[in-house]
C-alpha cells in the first residue's frame, strides 16, 4: 500500500515512516494540510494517516479538501490527535475521516486499524470494479441491441409489404419482437402471408424467428407451394433451435384469381374469414403443433382450404392478444376478439380491436408480443389490366435471338414428391427471360401443369369447384387420388424460338391420361365469368398468343410472346 | 401469489405438482424437481399435475417439451394431469394432445 503520512512533528513523521516501511508499505510524507493536499493529488495514496493540529491548514480542513477534490475514489483517512474525547472524534469523522487514533501512537493499535481500513478499501475497490464492469456491460448490451434491432429491421423486407391488402400491427413486449409478419408474392402472383410467434419474447425470441424469414421469402419467390414452404420451415427450426424453443405460425396463401385461400395454422389462435357484413364465414383453428416441435417424419403439412364468394378479410393474431391481461389479471380472450370482429368492415374494425386492447392493458406492463393482421380478400383480380401490361412491354434491345429447348418428363413418384414448378422456374431464371415474363410464364405453366394433373391424370371434375362448399371436397378427393397415382407421366416442354423478329416461348404440357374435353369446358367458362373455376385457363388464353389442345385433349400448347 | 413446484416419488412413479403461474420464472425449480425424479431408481412413469396451475405460457410449453425429451430418452411414460379449462385451451391450441397423454 502507498501511505501518505502527515504530521508537523519530524520525529513522529520519521518514526511512523520507519514502522510502515518495515511493514512493506511505500511512504510519502507531508508536514501540513496544504502539503498533504498537494501530495495526495501527486501520489494517489491508498491510505492517509494525518495529524489534526498542524500549522497552515489543519487535518480537518485538509480532509474536507481531499474529499471535495476526489468524489470518485474513496481513500481512508486515519486521524492522529492527543485530544481523544468524543466530541473531538466526532469532528474528525464529520470532516471526512474514517477513524481516530490517540497520541502517542500505540503501534499495535495502529497495525490493527490499518488492517481494518485495508479490508474496507479492498471491498470498496471491488465494488468500484463491479460498477465499472456493470457499466461496460450495459454499454456493450446497448450497442448489441442497437445492432440487432438494425439487423432485424432490415431482414424483414419492407419493400415486400402490401399496404393495399395487408394491414398489420406488432407490439413488442420488449425492445425486440418474437412476432413477425411477412408478406411475399409467388411468381404466379399469389400472396403469401406469414405470422410467426417464437417462444418467449425479447432478443432470444427475435433470434429464433430469423431462420424462418429468409426461407419464407426465397421459397415464395421461387414459387414453392405452401406445403413445401411449411415443411422446410419446420425442418429448419427443428434443427436450429433447442428442444424447448419453437415458433407458432400461421401461413396463408391467397390466390386472388381463383379466390382461394390455403391456411396452415400450427399453435396460433383461430384465424377467421370475416365478410364485410361482420359475419364470420370461416374459422381455422390451430391444426398442428408449432413449427420446430415435430421431426420431418411426424410433421404434417396439410393446409386447410377456403374459397370466398363474399368480399371480406382474413383476421389473425398472435396469442399475445387473447392472453393480454388487465390490472386484475383478466385476459382479453378470443371471445372478445370474435365479438369485435362482428362489426361491419368499414367501421374501423382493426382500429377498434387496437383501441379496446389499449384500454384493457392500460397501466399494466405488457407480458408478451402482440400482433394483429388483416388481409383483404376482395373482388376477383381484374386481370384485363395485367394483359394490357403485357402488350405494352417494349421489345428487348437484345437482337441476338437466343434459342433453347427444355424438356422434362415426370413419373408418378416425382409428381407426388416434387414441387416441380419452382424447379422449372429455376431453369427459366438461369435462361434469363426477364422479371416480367417470369411471372407470366409461371402462371401459364402452372395452370397447364395443374390442369394436366388434376383433370388429365386424377380425373377430377372441375364442376365440383364451382360450388364454394365443393371446393374442400375437391381438394380431399384430389389428395386421395394423388396418393394412389401410379404408372403415368407428365411431360413439360419449354422452347424459346423466333418468328422473324418476334421472340416467343412455347409451353407444352402433355399428360398420359385418356384426354379431356377442353374445348367444351373453355366454351363454358367463356360463357359465364361467374364461374369459380376456370378463370386460370381463361387468363392463360388472354396472356398467350395462342392456346391449343391437341391429340385426345391431353396435350396443351401455349405460345407466349417475349418481344415484338 | 408465488408459483410453486413440488415433487414426489413413490414406487415407480414420479409426480410433479405445479401451482400458480407456470412460466419462465419457475424454470429453475421445475428443472431441479424433474431432475430429482429422473435420477431416482426404477421410475417408469412421470405425472405432471397441473390442477393448481391457472396460467401457462409458451416458455412453460417449452419446458414440458424438454421434460418429454428427457423422459423419452429414459423410456419413462409422461402424463399431464388435471389442467383447468383455461390451461387445457392453451394445450389444445398448441396441439399438445398429439405429443402428450393429457387427462
Amino acid at each position: 500500500m502507498q501511505v501518505l503520512i502527515v504530521d508537523d512533528a519530524p520525529e513522529i513523521l520519521s518514526q511512523l515512516s520507519r514502522h510502515l516501511i518495515s511493514l512493506g508499505h511505500i511512504v510519502v510524507t507531508a508536514t501540513n494540510g496544504v502539503e498533504a493536499v498537494t501530495a495526495y493529488q501527486a501520489n494517489c495514496p491508498d491510505l492517509i494517516i494525518m495529524d489534526v493540529d498542524m500549522p497552515e491548514m489543519d487535518g480537518y480542513q485538509a480532509a474536507a479538501r481531499i474529499r471535495h477534490l476526489d468524489v470518485e475514489r474513496w481513500v481512508p483517512i486515519l486521524f492522529l490527535s492527543s485530544n481523544t474525547d468524543d466530541s473531538e472524534r466526532a469532528k474528525g469523522l464529520e470532516a471526512g475521516g474514517d477513524d481516530y487514533l490517540g497520541k502517542p501512537v500505540n503501534v499495535f493499535l495502529l497495525n490493527n486499524k490499518i488492517m481494518a481500513l485495508r479490508r474496507i478499501t479492498d471491498m470498496q475497490d471491488q465494488v468500484t470494479r463491479y460498477a465499472r464492469e456493470l457499466q461496460t456491460n450495459l454499454e456493450h448490451n446497448r450497442d448489441e441491441r442497437v445492432l440487432a434491432r438494425y439487423l432485424l429491421d432490415h431482414i424483414i423486407r419492407q419493400d415486400k409489404e402490401e399496404p393495399d391488402l395487408v394491414r398489420s400491427w406488432v407490439s413488442p413486449a420488449q425492445h425486440f419482437s418474437g412476432d413477425v409478419v411477412m408478406t411475399a408474392r409467388t411468381p404466379g402472383n399469389e400472396l403469401n402471408v406469414l405470422l410467426a410467434d417464437a417462444t418467449g419474447h425479447g432478443l432470444s425470441a427475435a433470434i429464433s424467428v430469423i431462420p424462418v424469414i429468409e426461407s419464407f421469402y426465397s421459397m415464395t419467390e421461387k414459387g414453392f407451394t405452401l406445403t413445401s414452404i411449411v415443411r422446410e420451415l419446420n425442418h429448419k427450426i427443428k434443427h436450429l433451435l433447442p428442444i424447448d424453443r419453437f415458433v407458432a405460425a400461421v401461413i396463408i396463401s391467397i390466390d386472388y384469381t381463383n379466390q382461394t385461400i390455403r391456411v396452415w395454422n400450427g399453435g396460433a389462435p383461430d384465424v377467421f374469414f370475416v365478410a364485410d357484413s361482420g359475419e364470420i364465414l370461416r374459422a381455422w383453428p390451430s391444426a398442428h403443433p408449432a413449427l420446430g416441435i415435430l421431426s420431418d417424419e411426424e410433421f404434417d403439412n396439410t393446409p386447410q382450404y377456403f374459397q370466398w364468394e363474399d368480399v371480406g378479410s382474413i383476421f389473425m393474431c398472435s396469442d399475445g392478444l387473447p392472453e393480454a391481461e388487465d390490472e386484475d389479471k383478466k385476459p382479453f380472450t378470443m371471445a372478445q376478439v370474435k365479438n369485435l370482429l362482428t362489426r361491419p368492415y368499414d367501421k374501423g374494425r382493426f382500429q377498434l380491436i387496437k383501441d379496446t386492447l389499449a384500454a384493457h392493458i392500460e397501466g399494466v406492463q405488457q407480458q408478451d408480443d402482440i400482433s394483429l393482421v388483416d388481409i383483404r380478400c376482395g373482388e376477383p383480380l381484374r386481370w384485363t389490366s395485367l394483359i394490357k401490361d403485357t402488350q405494352n412491354i417494349q421489345a428487348t434491345a437484345n437482337n441476338n435471338h437466343s434459342r433453347w429447348r427444355l424438356s422434362l418428363s415426370l413419373g408418378a413418384e416425382e409428381i407426388k414428391q416434387l414441387d416441380a414448378l419452382p424447379l422449372i422456374m429455376n431453369w427459366l431464371d438461369q435462361l434469363n427471360i426477364g422479371a416480367h415474363h417470369r411471372g407470366q410464364a409461371f402462371l401459364v405453366l402452372g395452370e397447364l401443369f395443374n390442369n394436366a394433373l388434376d383433370h388429365g391424370l386424377l380425373r377430377l371434375d372441375s364442376r365440383f369447384k364451382q360450388d364454394p362448399n365443393g371446393f374442400e371436397q375437391y381438394i380431399n378427393l384430389r389428395e386421395k387420388r394423388l396418393d394412389a397415382l401410379a404408372d403415368c407421366t407428365v411431360e413439360v416442354e419449354l422452347e424459346r424460338f423466333h418468328v422473324e423478329a418476334q421472340e416467343r416461348l412455347r409451353i407444352r404440357v402433355q399428360d398420359s391420361g385418356p384426354g379431356f374435353d377442353y374445348r367444351n369446358i373453355i366454351a363454358k367458362y367463356e360463357a359465364s365469368d361467374k364461374q369459380f373455376s376456370g378463370r386460370g385457363i381463361l387468363l392463360v388464353k388472354q396472356l398467350c398468343l395462342s392456346l391449343e389442345y391437341t391429340d385426345k385433349g391431353n396435350e396443351a400448347t401455349a405460345v407466349y410472346q417475349l418481344s415484338k | 401469489m408465488a408459483s410453486t413446484v413440488s415433487s414426489r416419488v413413490s414406487d415407480n412413479k414420479g409426480s410433479l405438482s405445479l401451482n400458480g403461474r407456470f412460466d419462465f420464472s419457475i424454470h429453475r425449480d421445475f428443472r431441479s424437481n424433474y431432475e430429482t425424479i429422473l435420477s431416482a431408481e426404477g421410475v417408469n412413469e412421470i405425472d405432471v399435475d397441473l390442477h393448481g396451475v391457472d396460467y401457462i405460457d409458451s416458455s412453460a410449453l417449452g419446458m414440458l417439451l424438454l421434460l418429454r425429451e428427457k423422459a423419452m430418452e429414459k423410456k419413462i411414460q409422461m402424463k399431464l394431469l388435471n389442467p383447468k379449462d383455461s390451461v387445457r385451451q392453451v394445450l389444445e391450441v398448441a396441439n399438445f394432445g398429439r405429443l402428450f397423454n393429457i387427462s
